[in-house]
């Protein structure tokens, strides 16, 4: 029976462990702090097809297949969050402020057609019949993919993990990695002492894994950088928002989830690191109010209720790294890198690269995505 | 009352249902329903997975009125599985804004390329 250490427990760490424990690998799961406590826990729980390659596209749309198919799956495994994904349809508007937006966003829209997705160019008289309270005179025109999907992070996580143990994965909270030690077998000590032997060692951990890159001594090729994003969530409303809103320009995401508060993103500051100032905090708030109630004035109205920060990992080619380090095949196998659309692509690209791990046969879906690529 | 919180069995025996977060209308014996499956499904006890899966602290008043609640119940639940905890260390990470805020208070279009 193969042994897999997965080291982050978020959307990818915890598709991965319930994947594989379903391949039937022993699966222990190793989490920092708590289950989706990284920027699984912070996003939108946007599913999308707006994606900026045609190949992520269809990771997303496959993502979308994936999660009825999960619900049942882990409905008869008895997983109590099955029932609780928080989940709806969710028509994906991207805003054009102006012709130059208009411009750019065409471009992407081919992209997302290319892909296989639904795209429809749309004038704000057919926007504001899907938000009735935006203001058609803000914005120029949109872009819409109308089969996208949206849920809440955390059941999904759950769910992955209670699968994972069910099927006799064992998972550790407040257990942040200190020492990964390849040799015939891969061992992986954590800071309480603990040691953990395995087969296999996975990198699921986000912005994190470059930490974990620096303990085994690996550079690779492709550039990854951790990226400062933020997020805020309002008091809850009745349940009127079903679309997504999104400005690419200013990495910008608006919806209303289904516990009803309103919830919108930055999904990239433009800096690295905050400075000990509540100055990035303030300035992020301007930024999602500004854009949500120049689009929606009566939201000014709404109250923020909290707001926090995240690290996003982002490449250099917007392609996340998937599959076996270069320096230690067979080993190590990398999953991070899934700049602003984790949710979107990783479920799809987990469960590939699971089926890869158990299986040994190499998924040529996951081919561009090779940590060894230029 | 601040810094006291009722840890004595008596308090653990509320008829139900007895609202514990009145924003989020979420009772004594949910919040010890989801002490149960969090612990039998995800195998963690922490107070910021607690908050989150029992809804309790992320309402309107975001845990003036509960936080206490979920402290003592969380701690009270721990001790009964052999784990002891001071509940005042229970705590959910906070974060800004320390009131809420509306939105039309942060709004400067000059700020923001729209």
């Amino acid at each position: 029976m193969k042994k897999v250490v997965v080291i982050g427990g978020g959307i990818i760490g915890s598709v991965v462990a319930s994947a594989l424990s379903e391949a039937g690998a022993k699966v222990y799961l190793l989490e920092a702090k708590y289950f989706t406590y990284g920027s699984t826990g912070r996003s939108t729980g946007s599913i999308t097809s707006q994606q900026r390659h045609p190949q992520l596209v269809e990771r997303a749309i496959e993502t979308k297949k994936l999660i009825p198919e999960l619900k049942k799956k882990y409905e008869e495994l008895g997983v109590p969050f099955a029932q609780r994904f928080l989940d709806d349809e969710s028509p994906h508007i991207a805003i054009a402020f102006n012709e130059k937006d208009y411009e750019d966003l065409k471009k992407l829209a081919e992209i997302w057609s290319q892909g296989g997705a639904k795209v429809e160019e749309a004038e704000p008289s057919k926007v504001k019949e899907l938000v009735p309270w935006i203001d058609e005179n803000s914005f120029y025109k949109a872009f819409i993919t109308p089969n996208d999907y949206k849920l809440m992070p955390h059941p999904f996580t759950w769910a992955n993990i209670a699968a994972a143990r069910i099927l006799g994965a064992e998972t550790y909270t407040y257990e942040p990695v200190v020492k990964i030690d390849v040799k015939d077998k891969v061992l992986v000590e954590t800071e309480s002492g603990k040691k953990f032997e395995g087969d296999v060692a996975v990198i699921a951990a986000g912005a994190k894994s470059l930490e974990l890159l620096k303990m085994l001594n690996e550079k690779l090729n492709i550039d990854v950088k951790s990226y400062y994003a933020a997020g805020m969530v309002t008091e809850p409303f009745k349940y009127e928002m079903r679309p997504t809103i999104r400005v690419f320009k200013h990495s910008y995401r608006f919806t209303q989830t289904v516990r009803k508060e309103y919830v919108a993103t930055i999904d990239n500051m433009g800096f690295e690191n905050p400075e000990y100032s509540t100055e990035d905090s303030y300035e992020f708030l301007v930024k999602a109010s500004t854009i949500t109630v120049k689009l929606m004035p009566p939201m000014a109205y709404v109250n923020i209720l909290r707001s926090w920060g995240a690290y996003c990992d982002y490449t250099e080619d917007g392609l996340p790294i998937v599959g076996w380090s270069p320096k230690y095949e067979g080993k190590i196998y990398y999953i991070f890198g899934f700049n602003d659309y984790g949710l979107s692509v990783g479920p799809s690209v987990a469960r590939r690269a699971a089926k890869e791990i158990a299986d040994g046969v190499k998924d040529p879906a996951l081919e561009p995505y090779r940590p060894s690529r230029k | 009352m601040r810094g006291e919180i009722d840890m004595s069995e008596e308090t653990h025996r509320f008829q139900h249902p007895a609202i514990v977060c009145r924003c989020m209308d979420v009772t004594q014996e949910e919040m010890i329903q989801t002490f149960n499956a969090m612990v039998k499904f995800l195998g963690s006890y922490d107070a910021d997975t607690y908050r989150r899966m029992s809804g309790a602290v992320t309402g309107f008043c975001q845990g003036r009125g509960c936080l206490q609640h979920l402290q003592r119940i969380l701690a009270g639940k721990l001790r009964e599985i052999g784990v002891q905890v001071d509940p005042n260390k229970l705590l959910p990470k906070r974060r800004p804004p320390l009131q809420p805020v509306p939105m039309g208070l942060f709004y400067d279009p000059e700020a923001v390329e729209l």
